[in-house]
């Protein structure tokens, strides 16, 4: 790889970043992801400092041990989340399979990239602090703590390479699903405490610091392996070789009685059914039905704030995953829309009952929680009302302003900060933040039952006034129409 | 059909569109030609309020297209791929623009038999998304929805462009038979002369968002225009 071809992808990506539609171009919103990077940072930092000081002063043990007894899961996570949030990183092939480039500097400069990518720095913020703490506070020499590091950051690259792979491959990424199911069941019947197994690994660090170098290899062969999945896939057609398998879906006609509404709601289950990155949101927000179980434990039984939490983001999850991205769903074919036979308030209806379906399916499949106890139970009905009348519309307003081009084929081409935007921020945040409030005002005035009540009777509200919201949602759409039109323009191919 | 009045486009003090006044009436078949960057497509997106006009106004059956959206029962038009939905099959496109229009299945399919000779044996039936037929096909799937509803008004923007020239002939037959026996309003870019010249009933030629030319068209108009474009 000579060096100028390097230095040429520099220059390309340098310019595709600053020349890149979504990149802000106002210094203020710049200054705000400034603020939020310095913000995470400190966050991650002082957890590092707050989990260090209560393994060690408050549970008095020893922190590197007890942090590694965790660490096989930090892994997991990370390749969890990785899978359904990061972007995997594209090859920019078309105007370059024609150029003296090899196809090989090409792939090593994709893969080199994404090694810088924020998912694997973000972590030096949390481990760094965690490891020099080590070192000052803890009787830890560099050396081990340096080859400690050299363990964890071999883990963040290899759950890196191992993201792109199991993206492409599906066997591979099935395995991989496998591998997780099966280290679930082991740690759920208690046959091997899956931390405790890996941690002597991880300790390996102590002992001999160099034995830490067996995850050198390690490293290179999930590089070589995704080297070679993007190898393969630098042709053009490469992507669509696959065979396609039509799904009639007859079954949709059950939408008819819905009017003109059914037209966009049929098509949006289609969209959730046939595209790629519209069936990853949908599913993880239908997987947030399960999120109540974390707070079915003792511990937060009978708190009844974790149960009005669970509430609403087990009824909500579609709406805040799938939710927050509409219209932006649409947005390869928005024009055809603003064109059609049909008025913005039409379209807008169809969107809201969309959700609204969808919530209300969600809220009967959550009813399933009477069986822990009535008070999780009431909180699912109350937060599915309140979701359904209010937060339907807080989301179809925050949706005039998210405005994110959507490759429906790529999941992965949202996701990132690209897409923030402080509106965004303030109505994510309100359908959460309301219930909470009328929930603590109930249990003021009397007891968690009137918060319940409380909340779902602004949920009924809400729906009662809906159309009096629609001509405000209307006219926010409509103010921001030529905006939004331009915005979906720009779809990342 | 359509009141062009004191339009114009202009991105940071650059004007690219610049019309007076135009009026395209009931029934006539209105070819746009031009270079790139002559304007045609700008004119089209504020024709379809898809773009804010800097000054003036479009009007559809006396409405202004910005402030009313009545024109939208009216109008279909197709204009790139972001008028078509990737993830549909043809056969659920069209039902889809349908339903929007209430027209009902059953009819739908039925108003799309005279179109298969257009088709050529490509688009219906073949199980395949729209997002993996070739260009062309798309583009046959696209026009052929904006002609299937029966709006008194279709925009077209560069129909022939993409098309094999068997479909290319079949499609200047088909807009010359239905412009002749209907008395539907067609507005139609492209930047093959010879077609243009063939279909359409005016030509107006833009050049750098001002309308340069704007003729019947006659037996000259293609030597004309062939004539004006070699000299610029």
């Amino acid at each position: 790889m000579s060096k100028s071809v390097i230095a040429t992808f520099f220059y390309l990506s340098k310019k595709s970043f600053f020349r890149g539609s979504s990149v802000a171009s106002n210094i203020g919103k710049k200054i705000l992801l400034g603020y939020f990077f310095i913000c995470f940072v400190a966050i991650a930092a002082s957890l590092a400092v707050i989990s260090f000081y209560s393994f060690d002063e408050g549970l008095g043990k020893d922190p590197l041990i007890e942090i590694n007894n965790y660490l096989i899961y930090f892994t997991i996570l990370w390749v969890v989340v990785r899978y359904f949030f990061q972007k995997i990183p594209k090859l920019i092939i078309n105007p370059l399979l024609l150029q003296p480039i090899s196809k090989k500097s090409t792939v090593h400069f994709t893969l080199f990239k994404s090694t810088f990518s924020f998912w694997n720095t973000m972590n030096f913020y949390f481990f760094i602090p965690f490891g020099l703490l080590l070192i000052y506070e803890s009787e830890y020499t560099l050396w081990q703590v340096s080859s400690w590091w050299l363990i964890v950051f071999s883990l963040i690259l290899i759950t890196n390479y191992i993201n792109i792979i199991i993206n492409g491959i599906d066997r591979i990424l099935y395995s991989v699903a496998a591998l997780m199911i099966s280290f679930f069941l082991l740690q759920k019947y208690e046959i091997i405490e899956i931390g405790e197994f890996f941690a002597p690994v991880f300790n390996l660090s102590l002992i001999s610091p160099i034995s830490s170098l067996i995850f050198i290899p390690i490293i290179i062969l999930s590089y070589y392996l995704s080297f070679n999945f993007f190898k393969q896939k630098f042709y053009l057609d490469s992507d669509s070789k696959k065979k396609v398998e039509i799904k009639k879906l007859e079954w949709l006609s059950l939408f008819d009685r819905f009017g003109k509404a059914s037209t966009f709601i049929k098509n949006d289950i289609r969209l959730i059914i046939r595209s790629k990155a519209a069936r990853g949101v949908a599913v993880m927000g239908l997987l947030f039905i399960l999120y109540g179980l974390i707070f079915q434990i003792d511990l937060y039984r009978n708190m009844s704030f974790f149960q009005i939490f669970s509430g609403i983001f087990v009824t909500g999850g579609f709406l805040l995953t799938f939710g927050q991205y509409v219209p932006s769903w649409d947005s390869s074919f928005y024009p055809l829309i603003m064109t059609q036979n049909i008025s913005y308030k039409e379209y807008l209806i169809s969107k809201w009952w969309l959700m609204v379906i969808f919530t209300f399916a969600s809220t009967i499949l959550s009813s399933f929680y009477l069986i822990f106890s009535w008070e999780i139970f009431y909180a699912v009905i109350a937060g599915g009302i309140f979701n359904m009348g209010v937060s339907s519309i807080i989301i179809l307003i925050s949706g005039a302003y998210t405005r994110i081009p959507m490759n429906l084929e790529n999941p992965k081409a949202f996701g990132n900060f690209k897409a923030f935007n402080f509106r965004m921020f303030i109505t994510g945040t309100l359908p959460l933040l309301i219930p909470v409030f009328l929930f603590n005002v109930g249990v003021l005035i009397k007891d968690s039952n009137l918060g319940f009540l409380l909340i779902a009777s602004f949920g009924v509200i809400g729906f009662f006034f809906r159309n009096i919201a629609f001509k405000i949602v209307e006219k926010i759409y409509k103010s921001e129409k030529y905006e939004t039109v331009k915005a979906y323009k720009m779809i990342d191919k | 059909m359509i009141e062009i009045d004191n339009l114009s486009k202009s991105y940071n003090n650059d004007v690219v569109l610049n019309i007076p006044k135009m009026s395209i009436p009931k029934s006539q078949t209105f070819g746009l030609v031009g270079n790139n960057g002559a304007g045609k497509t700008t004119l089209f997106s504020l024709i379809l309020d898809l773009i804010k006009a800097s000054t003036g106004k479009v009007t559809i059956s006396n409405n202004d297209v910005s402030k009313n959206e009545s024109w939208k029962s009216i109008t279909s038009a197709f204009i790139d791929d972001q008028f078509l939905i990737s993830y549909l099959t043809p056969e659920e496109y069209f039902t889809f623009i349908g339903e929007l229009r209430n027209i009902k299945k059953d009819e739908i399919l039925k108003s799309l038999e005279p179109y298969e000779d257009f088709f050529h044996g490509e688009i219906m039936g073949k199980k395949k998304y729209i997002r993996d037929l070739s260009k062309g096909n798309q583009k046959k799937v696209g026009v052929v929805g904006a002609l299937i509803c029966d709006t008194p008004l279709v925009v077209l923007d560069e129909p022939f462009a993409n098309l094999d020239p068997t479909t290319q002939i079949r499609l200047k037959v088909l807009l010359k038979d239905k412009s002749k026996n209907s008395d539907k309003t067609f507005v139609i870019s492209s930047h093959d002369l010879q077609h243009v010249t063939e279909v359409c009933e005016r030509i107006v030629v833009l050049d750098k968002g001002h309308v340069v030319k704007d003729v019947k068209t006659s037996k000259n108009t293609f030597k004309d225009l062939e004539g004006f474009f070699a000299n610029q």
